[in-house]
């Protein structure tokens, strides 16, 4: 009985959620394009491994004051915190919800209307979304392996595809500069910026003070994933048919294929094992946004939050769409006010628990 | 609280309450009598016609005590019984009539005599049973043949028959209020956790009901999530594979009048397992506990992965593939939903029928059933070869689950995926697979996750016995279910 009890969840738990929860997304969404590319894209990951360990370490500190937004803020500015989060995970998950939207009609299912393939998708993700953070993790426990796994052997069939002279393009000279290293080293920071919600969560981990390791560690594989799917793609296209995909990793396995004939394709197997990983994200994003929620002390998200999400996925009735809204949104916006309430966080629980000792009188 | 009526040492009142509580029930024995050598004592005997054997007879307990009564003065009798001179085993005394009205209706001989405020207990031979036959549903081709009757008392002693400890502790229960159903609680007191069978016993105080006539109905009494497709409570019929169970620390519910005895706490993992994967070698074991899982997934996915397959995504087949696909279906008028949909029902009809009917005519009706049927549908051109193998072969996947009410959820799942697979494609079967991994990683069974040993392992639990199982000499611990400060199980001893 000396698991179930405690309503925590392992290292091992916390760490495959990362994992399953942004794998599809960042392959899907943040290769090509219109996020990371080339060697530029390349070294932003290697950069990013430095600066999300430091900011994993300052994230783990701040977890005590998210516990409860309103005790550590104060009742206005902590429900405005809780919104702000809460607004970063309905608007990633309409995103998400978007891209399913827009992939699965096109790539799986011509002629089935996106609004109802992301209708499914909310409705599936939302089911028990309110319900305990150990069903999370065992979800993502027992199927992460099958997931990660699918994917990295799908990745290493793709690179046979690939030829050496089309990689040589890797290096072509506007494959890379300093400007844009800096540009997607934000980008990959911004993707990761899911992390963000780790203060919120790691009151369910068991021995939170040294989930670091597990949460580097996925940090570490994710970026060993997103960096093999950055050589792999301009070897399997060439730079410019690469540059020409909206989502490049789609198309990637097309033309693999494996001995014994049983399959001509794998594109299909390959978009299932993305599809999963969005679906988890799409739900973690409901089950974190009723989190925080709980914790700024507002009401329950539990009935309208995959609602919204929905409706917010939904092109052509808004005279935008979620895939031109959301980077910007991400970048200039919850990226930077983040950060910014984190830091506020810090100095707030800095000083509340200074004065609390010196009422006390504690030595410090 | 119910008021009890104590055994009055005047007999005729003692009879008079048996026979207005026994009015017009003509399987009740009531039988008055004069015992003692000289001056003759009224004595009773009630009991249930079939269930104690004659009374007269040497061999039987009563029959020796009331032959032992003929030649005893009265105060001996009362002396004889207090002491329990005879020497028999089962013999309880009782101070109540409604206790007495009990040990009566569950197979006992209830005695009665004047002058004594006690009833006395004396088994009888006990209620008409099967005899200790074989195990039908779990077949093992190594290891004991015997399985469970519907005895709870032959079940117990079957288990006890393979642990001979006394810290092996069976405790009974009385659930229904009518039926009076006898249910054993069968566990090892320092492997259980105190936890576990304090919950077992609040849940079966839990309930207050008319009748419990197998264990079936008290697992649905007592189960957490009533709406899940999946067994929360294990059932076996081999006494060796409980005895297995008990020491690793779970416990066994053993319900009267049912061969089936209930095991908790149950995980996913543990229904893919047989007794014999303890017997045999590890190698054999882990291949065929592979195979099993494949059997899982076969049973459930395979009519919704084709039917995605063959409507939505035709380029995923090599061309010669689907091009004999469509070679197959040619002159089959349905589309490929309702073709397999016709047959998946034909083969759930041709399994129901060859259950319910008797004997070798039940499989016959499989057999000829599904030749005759399978092989008219296809010249009637009802449906495609290609349909038909694939119902055989998800048929056969839920044949392999080596648990029944196991295999249960996987076959009605089939038809969720068959609908997601035909309408939605390979993005149906992600839907599907989805909620059936969030519905199963929420279940428990008693605290302990459903998804075992799959989730967070603790160091010290059972490794080496999941999909693939470790040799027998390295299977040190315990599985989870056991207490932490027990969880060794094997020790090796220094031979020199």
């Amino acid at each position: 009985m000396n698991f179930a009890e405690n309503n925590r969840i392992s290292h091992r738990q916390l760490r495959r959620q990362i994992q399953l929860a942004l794998a599809g997304p960042f392959l899907l969404c943040l290769v090509g394009n219109q996020g990371i590319f080339g060697l530029s894209g390349l070294a932003g990951t290697v950069v990013n491994l430095l600066i999300l360990g430091i900011y994993t370490i300052f994230l783990i500190r701040l977890s005590d004051s998210y516990t409860d937004l309103v005790k550590t803020f104060g009742s206005f500015r902590g429900r405005m915190a809780g919104l702000l989060y809460v607004a970063y995970t309905i608007l990633t998950a309409s995103y998400l919800l978007w891209v399913i939207g827009k992939v699965v009609p096109e790539s799986l299912l011509l002629g089935v209307p996106a609004w109802m393939v992301s209708l499914l998708a909310a409705l599936v993700t939302s089911l028990g979304s309110h319900m305990g953070m150990q069903k999370r993790g065992r979800m993502a426990e027992v199927t992460c392996g099958i997931v990660l796994g699918g994917v990295l052997l799908l990745l290493v069939l793709g690179a046979f595809q690939g030829s050496a002279d089309y990689l040589k393009e890797i290096t072509a000279p506007d494959a890379f500069s300093w400007k844009e290293t800096g540009r997607q080293t934000y980008y990959v920071f911004a993707g990761f910026f899911g992390l963000s919600l780790l203060p919120f969560l790691l009151k369910d981990v068991e021995r939170p003070q040294s989930a670091g390791r597990a949460v580097f560690f996925s940090i570490a594989l994710l970026d060993f994933i997103l960096g093999a799917a950055l050589l792999i793609l301009p070897a399997v296209f060439g730079w410019d048919r690469m540059m020409a995909e909206t989502y490049p990793i789609l198309p990637m396995l097309a033309g693999a294929n494996l001995p014994g004939d049983v399959l001509s394709r794998f594109d299909v197997i390959w978009l299932a094992f993305l599809l999963y990983s969005l679906l988890f994200a799409v739900g973690s994003m409901f089950y974190y946004g009723n989190r925080i929620l709980e914790s700024a002390h507002l009401f329950s998200g539990r009935f309208w939050m995959w609602i919204l999400a929905w409706i917010l996925s939904l092109e052509g009735i808004w005279g935008w769409n979620m895939g031109e809204v959301y980077f910007p949104a991400l970048l200039y916006g919850f990226v930077p006010l983040g950060l910014l309430s984190q830091v506020a966080a810090g100095f707030l629980y800095k000083r509340r628990r200074t004065k609390k000792r010196e009422k006390t009188g504690e030595s410090i | 609280m119910e008021q009890k009526t104590p055994v009055s040492e005047k007999i005729w009142m003692n009879e008079s309450y048996i026979r207005k509580k026994c009015e017009n029930c003509a399987d009740i024995i009531i039988r008055p009598m004069k015992l003692g050598e000289e001056e003759k004592v009224s004595c009773l005997a009630v009991y249930i016609e079939v269930a104690v054997s004659n009374m007269m007879l040497e061999d039987s307990v009563i029959g020796k005590l009331i032959n032992h009564f003929w030649e005893v003065s009265p105060g001996e009798m009362k002396e004889f019984l207090e002491n329990n001179s005879l020497g028999i085993s089962d013999v309880k005394e009782l101070a109540t009539m409604e206790e007495a009205m009990d040990a009566m209706l569950a197979g006992n001989a209830v005695f009665f005599m004047h002058g004594y405020d006690r009833a006395i207990k004396i088994a009888g031979k006990g209620y008409p049973a099967m005899p200790v036959s074989k195990a039908e549903t779990e077949k093992v081709l190594r290891g004991s043949k015997e399985g469970f009757n519907d005895s709870v008392k032959i079940n117990s002693a079957l288990i006890r028959k393979r642990i001979k400890d006394t810290r092996m502790k069976v405790e009974e229960h009385t659930l229904g209020v009518r039926s009076n159903t006898m249910v054993q609680l069968l566990f090892i007191e320092d492997l259980a956790s105190p936890e576990l069978l304090a919950d077992i016993r609040s849940r079966l105080n839990s309930f207050e009901i008319d009748g419990v006539l197998d264990s079936g109905m008290i697992e649905q009494l007592t189960e957490e999530v009533w709406y899940s497709p999946f067994p929360q409570f294990q059932t076996t019929e081999r006494p060796d594979r409980a005895a297995m169970e008990l020491l690793n620390g779970r416990v066994v519910l053993l319900c009267d009048n049912s061969p089936a005895a209930l095991l908790l706490p149950t995980t996913f993992h543990s229904f893919l397992q047989t007794s014999e994967d303890k017997y045999n070698r590890f190698e054999i074991v882990s291949f065929l506990r592979a195979l099993r899982y494949l059997a899982v997934v076969t049973a459930t996915l395979f009519p919704g992965l084709y039917l995605a397959v063959i409507r939505f995504h035709t380029q995923v087949l090599p061309a010669n593939l689907i091009l004999s696909f469509a070679q197959a279906r040619e002159g089959v008028p349905f589309s490929s939903i309702v073709e397999l949909i016709f047959l998946e029902l034909s083969f759930e009809l041709i399994r129901e029928a060859g259950v319910r009917i008797p004997g070798a005519l039940g499989n016959a009706i499989g057999i000829v059933g599904g030749l005759i049927i399978g092989d008219a549908a296809v010249s009637a051109n009802l449906v495609s070869p290609i349909v038909v193998m694939i119902v055989a072969l998800t048929a056969l996947g839920s044949l392999a689950i080596p648990n029944e009410e196991f295999s249960a959820p996987f076959r009605l799942l089939k038809y969720l995926f068959l609908f997601l697979g035909g309408f939605l494609g390979i993005y149906g079967i992600v839907l599907g697979i989805y909620l059936v991994a969030a519905h199963l990683a929420g279940l428990l069974s008693f605290h302990i996750p459903y998804l075992m040993p799959f989730v967070k392992r603790s160091p010290m639990s059972g490794q080496g016995d999941g999909i693939f199982r470790m040799p027998f000499l390295q299977m040190v611990n315990r599985p989870v279910f056991a207490r932490d400060k027990e969880r060794v199980r094997l020790k090796r001893r220094q031979v020199k």
